[in-house]
């Protein structure tokens, strides 16, 4: 047979090309939104929001820091192990990728499935909108020991943007991870140990750097202050807990220049693992400005730490 | 427009390491059914994925459709004209075989979404998997796996068709299936398959490649595969030890070819024989 040669791509064909990346990530978007753990997750969240809400407080933030950021941290564990699963999809079984010879290649769907991330992010948005607007008319949380206490604290919009971006940051993971190893079973094992770490429980080891790294930083952040002070005596804005078992005098400052500048931390982690979830350009580009973005938030928290 | 071949190879070579998996090839082809015949390791699969654009050569030229699969643009342009079912297809264990499909074809950029659907039941319709397309892939045999990676590359009606062993795991009634719809493609378009059995490229392809070690032994109609091999194919009672080559056939004689003794039972050959005959001479001169 002999063929006549066509032309290559034309301006129609970049409207077909993005119409089925558009296409492409309406598909991940629905598959993610019957993603098992996703919901999973998000249920766990409501589970613990509203326990955290009932429950008597026994210590100063206790409602504060369980139910921001805490609650959402069940969805972030199911934006990664869906996000997993998401990107192992085409690495699993030791066979080629699906149709590796269709006109959209692995970048395209790495960006499809980036996009479909959107839906947990939307999830814990949903759950961080709630709980704002449902503080704001309780009142308010408690914070400090009497006489340097209130009961009106509320978490800023900053506070209440970092765990929608801890969901982005876990998700986005998820599939740079899935896309890298051949076995997604024991990388949801380890990561999800990682992140318990790293998410939940990184106040084990009570540090600046701990707390600037961190997944989920818990507000307010704990200043230790001589054992000899005077409650009445320290500033009025202050908020002061009283010893206890485990610590001397401490001063709560829900310190908003850190909570921005760890949420830049997170969003340069958002870049990272979306770059790395990619094979060509703008991989390298995304990896590199997602790192940089990361260390220069991290040395900027450490900087302005109240600590 | 100057009119080119769906598909021309220059030089083409592709090593792994230093073993050469396709060494030097020169060949041209268009429409029809061309089947690829070779002993395991001949570097048949590593040839389909250098057409399918999904594996790069280490030196020489491949043309599809006239275009370079190695400049991005002109890559594209082939890929929207192509359908590519490789020896393990990663099909998405989770999926239904319908949302399976169904992805592939917007991979494929079909994006009209009436259009995508009737596509993709008629081609899984074509593997005769209709009743099953709700299914999960991962509650499918492999022959029924193997259906929905055929739908998925039929899907677009490519003017160009490489299948890796695509009669892998069937049953004879989807063989037969199988023969009738790549007869279908070969009539308007290219179909370059690769397979072991003999019959199926006697039965429906109307060019026949033998590779062996990357390298082309023969190129042409089945039946002059099959004429290589007149008067030296013959029957014995015995093996015969001036034969290239001997096997028990099931009427329980012995079948040799090579230079057949005075006074030989010559028999009229088959195509079986004429690959055997080619192969053999190859491993012979190697």
């Amino acid at each position: 047979m002999t063929v006549s040669i066509t032309t290559t791509t034309s301006p129609d064909d970049a409207v077909v090309r993005r119409r089925a990346i558009g296409q492409l990530a309406r598909i991940e978007s629905s598959r993610m939104l019957r993603s098992a753990p996703i919901w999973i997750g998000l249920a766990l969240t409501v589970l613990l929001a509203v326990t955290g809400a009932l429950s008597e407080e026994e210590w100063s933030a206790q409602k504060y820091n369980s139910l921001v950021p805490l609650s959402v941290f069940p969805l972030t564990i199911g934006a990664f192990i869906a996000g997993v699963r998401s990107g192992n999809r085409d690495r699993s079984h030791r066979r080629p990728p699906l149709s590796e010879e269709a006109a959209l290649d692995g970048d395209e769907r790495a960006w499809a499935r980036l996009s479909s991330l959107l839906v947990p992010v939307g999830m814990a948005a949903l759950a961080m909108l709630v709980i704002g607007v449902a503080s704001r008319i309780e009142g308010g949380f408690w914070i400090g020991d009497s006489p340097r206490r209130t009961d009106t604290a509320l978490p800023s919009v900053f506070e209440l943007v970092q765990p929608v971006l801890s969901v982005a940051v876990t998700g986005a993971a998820g599939l740079a991870i899935g896309r890298a190893v051949r076995r997604s079973g024991p990388a949801i094992v380890i990561g999800g140990a990682a992140l318990f770490f790293s998410g939940l429980a990184y106040w084990i080891w009570n540090s600046a750097y701990a707390y600037s790294t961190a997944l989920m930083q818990i507000q307010p952040l704990e200043v230790d202050l001589p054992a000899s002070t005077n409650p009445s005596a320290v500033p009025e804005d202050w908020l002061v807990n009283r010893p206890n078992e485990y610590s001397g005098w401490r001063r709560s400052i829900v310190h908003t220049p850190t909570v921005i500048f760890h949420n830049l931390y997170l969003l340069g982690l958002v870049g990272l693992f979306s770059g790395l979830a990619l094979r060509h350009r703008p991989r390298a580009r995304m990896i590199a400005a997602g790192a940089a973005v990361a260390v220069l938030a991290v040395i900027a928290q450490l900087a302005v730490s109240p600590h | 427009m100057s009119p080119v071949p769906a598909i021309e190879l220059t030089a083409l070579s592709k090593c792994y390491g230093s073993k050469v998996a396709v060494g030097d090839l020169d060949w041209s082809g268009g429409q029809g059914v061309i089947g690829l015949l070779g002993p395991n390791g001949a570097g048949k699969s590593t040839l389909l994925r250098m057409l399918a654009t999904v594996l790069a050569q280490d030196s020489g030229s491949i043309r599809v459709f006239g275009l370079d699969p190695a400049v991005a643009d002109e890559r594209l342009a082939i890929r929207r004209r192509l359908g590519y079912l490789p020896q393990e297809a990663g099909l998405y264990r989770s999926f239904t075989a319908f949302d399976l499909v169904d992805y592939v074809a917007v991979l494929k950029e079909i994006t009209d979404r009436t259009v995508r659907r009737d596509e993709v039941r008629r081609v899984l319709d074509d593997v005769g998997m209709t009743d099953d397309m709700h299914r999960r892939i991962r509650t499918l045999s492999g022959g029924m796996q193997r259906r929905v990676a055929l739908a998925a590359a039929l899907l677009g009606r490519p003017d160009l068709l490489v299948l890796d062993e695509p009669s892998a795991g069937l049953d004879p009634d989807q063989r037969l299936r199988l023969r009738t719809v790549l007869s279908d493609v070969g009539q308007r378009g290219t179909v370059v398959l690769s397979t072991h059995q003999t019959d199926e490229v006697a039965a429906f392809c109307q060019r026949v490649l033998v590779l062996d070690r990357g390298r082309l032994l023969f190129d042409g109609a089945p039946r002059d595969l099959a004429t290589r091999a007149a008067g030296r194919v013959w029957v014995s009672e015995s093996p015969d030890p001036g034969a290239v080559r001997s096997w028990v056939t099931g009427d329980g004689d012995i079948r040799n070819i090579g230079a057949p003794p005075t006074g030989a039972s010559v028999v009229e050959p088959t195509l079986d024989d004429g690959y055997l005959l080619v192969a053999t001479e190859q491993d012979v001169r190697a």
